[in-house]
């Protein structure tokens, strides 16, 4: 537990803010997380999942220019 | 309309995807701040080895058992508060100062020749590398070192406190066919720094490039006008090989290093 | 879905077919120098006394060449096939991506000059004099703009998830290489960095971890987002997962550069988040590389008559284990030990042979096959060179693994006296038998890009024969 310890008396606006970031970038990682893996989202993250492919159906050549 | 319209949380998601500004805004500013959070503090924080290029620092918290603060002039040499006042008279142990004409010299070979890539010249504080290389690398250190050379690799041993450890005659002969010296050795021969007479002109136009860095730049007070025209001078008849040896030996002995300081934190 | 479906799109592809053959090029090249100063450090005597041809000079030229050269030129390909062919348009200017072509190639014509010569600035992949970084960034630029403004006109109502990957290494490479290369010339071959020491090695390893974070990592993971699909002719598995994918490696890549500096002068704060952060890219790393895997579910049995796919996909397995090996290694007390090694060498290896080169063969015989709109000469060969990469690869990174190890190991090791057991010099020869593995390894890979260079020349010979009447075929 020692190696826990944190003498936040001693902490700088520096340490603060490190703190302060840190925790930020945590939540949102989590909120992304929720977000993306939310069943109720699934099917519109999806929706464009298969544009790749659509070039060959849609507009199909060779590629060449002339 | 598509049915994203109807579903709040994905909203944002669905307009970026449409969006190519409104993607490449959010793209900039997300990978932006990594970058800001662990570079920028550096600049201003203590103990990163930051002069105002006066002889001021970042306040300094190195401190000794009792726990008082170190003395910066401890650790970098300041010529108005040392006893010794010149290049000439500064002995190791004075504190961290630039490198000599020659040096400097020798220093832009090094990094020419590439010897970074299997030298480092960074000690870490672990019981091995200090019976092996010496007391562990402090930022102050490379504060004069433009292009830091602290390495990523050691095919061969670190160097970050080779100076005085060999002498001058080990360095030629080893510089020259290192397999002469050390059979196991894998590296290059350097013979062909002997042939190379240094770079007068250019050495001169070094010491002024370092003296006008933006950061941590050499005070005036070290490279004084006097010994940026002397400079020439003194690297006349030196080849290479002598310019290398210098800086090799100039390597880790500034600081004189005391017993329970902390020189990290 | 679109109005375009009746107006066949004319794509600008010429330039893509010059950026193809350029990479098949420039992988020979670059892999056959890398041979050469693996080979150095087995047998010395191969430095021949040259200057221009020893370790500390040819090493950058390899990096160079391979990083830049061939994965330049993979990553300028893919991406303006890709940028046109999801976007349904035509490149926004075909003459600023000639202009990007050539400005690309005079810059490595000067880097092959001028790294020999000694020109260097002294920081690891950014070694070139200050005259070429202008010079390269006013062509990333020029590639930036086109790229993005291809994304702007495009016929489609979304953005491919490949493109999202290409802006944010447009944008972040323009940040390091501006940032990073700031320099006071002296003359025109020399240059010094106008940061120091603690701030230039944070500087310097935000910009290399972030070139292979960005350029290495995001750039070719826009290539497996587009033809792993369009090989396999699935959908992405989960197209929700690159979503997490892109905003999480986007975000929190940046970070990792600090891992590069632990133990050092840093302060100990610096190198303790970049450690943190590379722990938490394993997840959504892993995402992707199960996103590219288990887009073939459904299709495994192409796997074993398509070679292409078993490129492509063999290239994910290697993305998954070395974003499995960096965080590990960016583990302080793992760092300790393998920070200095040859591990690292590995660990770069691993990414660069297993994942990045395998993902760009991949995508390269798929746009030879499209972009010349025939087979390949051989697929015989195409299956050749799978094998003889994957043995070349495993083969490299085992013996830089195995040599790390015990270098670190030989390093701190204590004998019964509390004296150190090994010298330097001692670890130095224990590692000779690795260097030649390595050496052997990375020639049996050299080889594989010498067939594969052979097979497109001759596919695009044998299709030159026969592309006019193609062009006719596809136009009725």
């Amino acid at each position: 537990m020692d190696y826990l310890h944190t003498d936040w008396a001693a902490m700088s606006l520096n340490d603060w803010l490190g703190v302060f970031f840190t925790v930020a970038a945590f939540v949102a990682m989590i909120a992304v997380y929720v977000l993306v893996f939310n069943p109720k989202n699934k099917e519109t993250f999806n929706s464009q999942g298969d544009m790749a492919l659509r070039d060959e159906v849609e507009y199909n050549n060779s590629g060449d220019k002339k | 309309m598509s049915d994203h319209d109807k579903i709040y949380s994905t909203k944002l998601q669905d307009k970026i995807e449409r969006n190519t500004l409104l993607l490449f805004v959010l793209t900039a500013i997300a990978v932006a701040f990594g970058g800001i959070v662990e570079i920028v503090p550096l600049f201003y924080l203590p103990n990163t080895g930051m002069s105002g290029g006066d002889g001021t620092f970042n306040n300094t918290s190195h401190k000794d058992k009792q726990g008082n603060a170190i003395s910066m002039d401890k650790i970098v040499w300041n010529p108005a508060t040392s006893a010794h006042k010149t290049f000439d008279t500064w002995q190791p142990g004075d504190g961290v100062r630039p490198y000599t004409a020659l040096e400097t010299a020798g220093r832009q070979v090094f990094i020419r020749e590439g010897c970074f890539l299997c030298h480092s010249q960074m000690i870490r504080p672990f019981r091995d590398e200090k019976d092996r290389y010496g007391h562990y690398s402090i930022a102050e250190e490379s504060m004069y070192d433009h292009t830091y050379q602290w390495g990523s690799k050691r095919t061969g041993p670190d160097l970050a406190r080779v100076g005085g450890k060999y002498s001058d005659e080990w360095h030629r002969k080893h510089l020259k066919y290192p397999r002469d010296v050390v059979p196991e050795s894998v590296m290059p021969n350097f013979f062909f720094l002997e042939n190379n007479p240094v770079n007068a002109e250019k050495t001169v136009k070094t010491l002024h490039v370092m003296t006008i860095m933006p950061f941590n730049p050499v005070p005036k007070t070290i490279y004084t006008d006097a010994y940026i025209a002397g400079a020439a001078k003194e690297v006349e008849g030196k080849t290479e090989m002598d310019a290398v040896i210098a800086y090799l030996q100039s390597l880790g002995n500034h600081v004189k290093f005391e017993e329970g300081v902390n020189y990290r934190d | 879905m679109e109005a375009t479906q009746a107006t066949p799109v004319k794509y600008d592809m010429d330039v893509v077919r010059w950026f193809t053959i350029a990479a098949c090029i420039y992988a020979v090249v670059g892999t056959l120098i890398g041979v050469y100063v693996a080979s150095e450090l087995a047998w010395p005597f191969l430095n021949f006394d040259i200057p221009e041809i020893t370790f500390g000079r040819l090493r950058p030229l390899h990096t160079n060449a391979v990083i830049f050269a061939f994965g330049g030129c993979v990553l300028f390909a893919t991406g303006y096939y890709i940028v046109q062919r999801t976007g349904a348009t035509k490149l926004w200017s075909n003459g600023l991506a000639w202009f990007h072509f050539w400005g690309w190639n005079l810059i490595i014509v000067c880097a092959v000059i001028t790294l020999p010569l000694g020109l260097s600035q002294g920081k690891e992949y950014a070694e070139l004099p200050w005259w070429v970084d202008i010079m390269i960034a006013v062509v990333w630029l020029s590639f930036g703009l086109n790229h993005i403004m291809t994304t702007a006109i495009r016929k489609t109502s979304h953005i491919y998830v490949s493109n999202w990957f290409t802006m944010g290494m447009i944008i972040m490479i323009t940040y390091l290489h501006v940032v990073n290369s700031m320099a006071i010339p002296v003359d025109w071959a020399t240059s010094y960095s106008i940061y120091s020491g603690v701030q230039d090695a944070m500087i310097q390893w935000w910009w290399g971890h972030n070139a292979v974070g960005f350029y290495l990592t995001g750039g070719f993971l826009g290539i497996m987002y587009y033809f792993i699909p369009k090989q396999s002719g699935r959908p992405v598995f989960s197209y929700r997962l690159s979503v997490l994918h892109f905003w999480t490696l986007t975000f929190g890549y940046v970070w990792l550069g600090a891992h590069h500096l632990q133990y050092t002068a840093l302060p100990d704060w610096t190198g303790s988040l970049g450690a943190a952060v590379s722990l938490a890219m394993i997840i959504p790393s892993w995402g992707g590389a199960m996103n590219g895997m288990m887009t073939l579910s459904g299709a495994w049995d192409k796997l074993r008559t398509d070679y292409i796919l078993r490129f492509l996909v063999t290239a994910m397995a290697f993305y998954a284990m070395s974003t499995f090996d960096g965080p590990v290694m960016a583990i302080k007390s793992v760092n300790a030990l393998s920070h200095y090694t040859d591990w690292t060498v590995g660990h770069v290896h691993a990414g660069a042979l297993g994942w990045m080169s395998m993902i760009s063969f991949g995508a390269l015989y798929h746009m030879v096959k499209k972009l010349w709109n025939t087979e390949m000469y051989s697929e015989r060969l195409v299956n050749v060179h799978f094998w003889v990469a994957l043995i070349g690869a495993v083969t490299y990174i085992v013996a830089m693994w195995v040599s790390g190890i015990m270098q670190g190991l030989m390093w701190r090791d204590y004998d019964e006296y509390g004296t150190l057991t090994y010298t330097f010099v001692e670890s130095v020869s224990a590692m000779h038998p690795y260097y030649v593995m390595r050496a052997v390894g990375g020639a049996i890979f050299n080889l594989g890009t010498w067939i594969m260079l052979f097979n497109v020349v001759m596919t695009v010979r044998q299709a030159s024969a026969t592309r006019g009447v193609n062009a006719v075929a596809a136009k009725a």
